[in-house]
């Protein structure tokens, strides 16, 4: 997993829960890295996992919560970072339908080992989107942060839906409707 | 500051100090990555470079000395050409660049090839080859075979027409001079069937009709039947005089070309009043001729033989109590026009394409060989002349034919 993705993450939980949390997590996680990140760096997804079920069990919030959170903050990373590639979508429906067409084969240009997740659509209007995840992590509360953060960059609204269709959250289908006002 | 508070801000600090030692590594590590890349690509760039190069030259080389024209074009205008075609036109490759492909082609030519090249520049066809005429310095013309091709760029666009110009101007001389040849010489075969005709066929049926007089002869002359005698015996003189005029005319007919060419002035006037003497003509016809003829270059034997043919055809060929024959002429701009004419019986629309052909008779007169109008024919052709006729049966005919002045 990308370095960039480890050295922000310890950042928010930094400004959320303070250096202690920080400490604390990276302490008892016991990480092959010892918690020393760069974000150009590559690391073990595992560590991700290990620093996670420690910061649940430290905040009481759920896995699903975090990764939510970390994507509302991680979508602010990528405006700031790939600012030029988001600004060739006009509208939210065509930037998510084209994740695996067209953002992915540029992500895998700049980093060529990544390990992506698939996006598969399953059915498109102009205001209705069917995605199918699948993805060994099942980070798709983390899909779904980006997406509603997706919408509001845009200025938009959408009611997502999240349907697993296996239980370990490895295979899921997003149901994206634009609310319109 | 409590202990544990100084112990996590030191781990903190060690961990991006370790950190900062890492991606300073990591970068390091890409820096040198891109620096053996970068070395890698100048040593490909050179050895393309000097594969270019190399290429070129051959190229450069190939175009120098190619025994071919070569020209390239972008829409007409001429860009770059070869010291053969420079040569082949008389110009110098700097003339040549500021001209373009219409102002060295002969303007007959040029909608041709640039209907092709429009078809090339729009993808139809991607090569063309025509025979076209090119024009140069000094003002004349070559014949040239040449062959188009587009060049294309990788999006299919043209950039260059390239033509290979091949000099086919003595080829083409020489394929003309064999035409001739050729045509010559099937002329001459026929000449030659034509005699063997005459001596297998024609000249036999006097020689038949004789053989029977013989045989007449020699039974009233046993029976002693004189009044049938004579008749035969002058039947027989008038077939000897008959096959003495056929061998005369085929002679007449066969020396036309085979004479050396005499080119001499002849007066036209004196040549018809010569000939019209020589000719007899019934009282009863009467011969009209213009009042002034031109002097023209020719043979007078042969000039004369024409007009007699004609006349005497003219005259044969009355069957009014009245005869009337003309002899007129008119100037045009390169060539005389001549007219014989007469108001005698008329040429049938079924002769009219074999008038012309040997041993053609219109009947079986006595006094008709059918030589007259071939050997006519064949003067008119041996001074590339034209002769036609019109005719209506019953009111007459009139032949026409032209001289080149």
């Amino acid at each position: 997993m990308k370095g960039i993705v480890f050295t922000e993450f310890l950042s928010l939980v930094e400004d959320k829960f303070g250096l202690e949390t920080v400490d604390e997590i990276i302490q008892k996680s016991e990480l092959p890295s010892k918690g020393i990140y760069t974000s150009i760096g590559t690391y073990d997804f595992s560590e991700m996992l290990s620093l996670l079920v420690h910061l649940s069990e430290k905040t009481s919030l759920s896995i699903d919560d975090l990764l939510y959170t970390y994507a509302e903050h991680f979508f602010g990373v990528l405006v700031n970072t790939y600012g030029e590639l988001l600004s060739r979508y006009k509208d939210p429906i065509e930037m998510l339908a084209s994740i695996e067409n067209h953002i992915h084969v540029e992500v895998r240009k700049i980093y060529p080992d990544a390990e992506l997740p698939t996006f598969t659509v399953l059915e498109k209007t102009t205001d209705k989107l069917v995605l199918e995840y699948m993805s060994s992590r099942a980070m798709y509360s983390f899909g779904l942060g980006l997406m509603h953060k997706t919408f509001e960059h845009f200025n938009q609204k959408a009611e997502i839906t999240l349907d697993k269709i296996k239980s370990d959250g490895s295979k899921v289908n997003y149901t994206i409707v634009k609310i319109s006002e | 500051m409590s202990n544990t508070k100084i112990d996590i801000l030191q781990r903190a600090l060690e961990r991006e100090r370790i950190a900062r030692k890492e991606a300073e590594r990591i970068l390091e590590d890409k820096s040198r990555q891109l620096y053996e890349l970068s070395e890698e690509l100048k040593k490909t760039n050179k050895a393309l470079q000097g594969n270019l190069s190399e290429k070129t030259l051959e190229l450069q080389a190939i175009f120098d000395n190619s025994s071919l024209g070569i020209v390239l074009t972008k829409y007409g205008k001429i860009i770059e050409t070869n010291k053969a075609f420079e040569e082949l036109l008389g110009f110098t490759s700097e003339e040549l660049k500021q001209m373009d492909v219409k102002s060295i082609s002969v303007s007959n030519d040029y909608p041709n090839s640039r209907d092709l090249m429009e078809k090339l520049n729009n993808g139809i066809i991607d090569k063309f080859s025509v025979n076209k005429r090119y024009v140069k310095k000094d003002s004349t013309v070559i014949w040239a075979k040449t062959n188009v091709a587009a060049i294309r760029d990788k999006s299919g666009q043209i950039i260059y027409q390239v033509a290979l110009v091949e000099d086919i101007t003595e080829d083409l001389k020489l394929q003309e001079e064999r035409k001739e040849l050729i045509g010559d010489l099937k002329k001459k075969n026929k000449d030659l069937r034509d005699f063997a005709h005459i001596v297998s066929h024609d000249l036999k049926s006097p020689l038949r009709s004789m053989d029977t007089l013989i045989n007449w002869l020699k039974e009233h002359c046993e029976s002693g039947d004189t009044d049938n005698f004579n008749n035969a015996y002058e039947m027989l003189i008038d077939k000897l005089t008959k096959m003495d005029s056929l061998i005369d005319g085929v002679l007449r007919y066969s020396s036309i070309d085979s004479v050396e060419q005499i080119n001499e002035e002849v007066d036209l006037k004196m040549l018809l009043e010569d000939t019209v003497n020589m000719i007899h003509i019934p009282d009863h016809i009467e011969m009209q001729l213009s009042n002034d003829f031109p002097v023209i270059n020719g043979d007078f034997f042969r000039i004369q033989q024409l007009f007699q043919n004609l006349i005497s055809n003219a005259i044969k060929s009355i069957d009014k109590p009245q005869g009337k024959v003309s002899v007129q002429y008119q100037s045009h701009d390169h060539f005389w026009e001549f007219s014989v004419s007469d108001n005698g019986k008329g040429i049938p629309e079924a002769y009219k394409e074999k008038i012309f052909e040997m041993f053609q008779s219109l009947d079986d007169q006595e006094d008709s060989t059918g030589v007259g109008l071939s050997i006519v024919k064949k003067i008119i052709e041996y001074y590339n002349g034209d002769v036609w006729f019109e005719s209506e049966v019953g009111k007459g005919t009139t032949f026409y034919f032209t001289l080149k002045k």
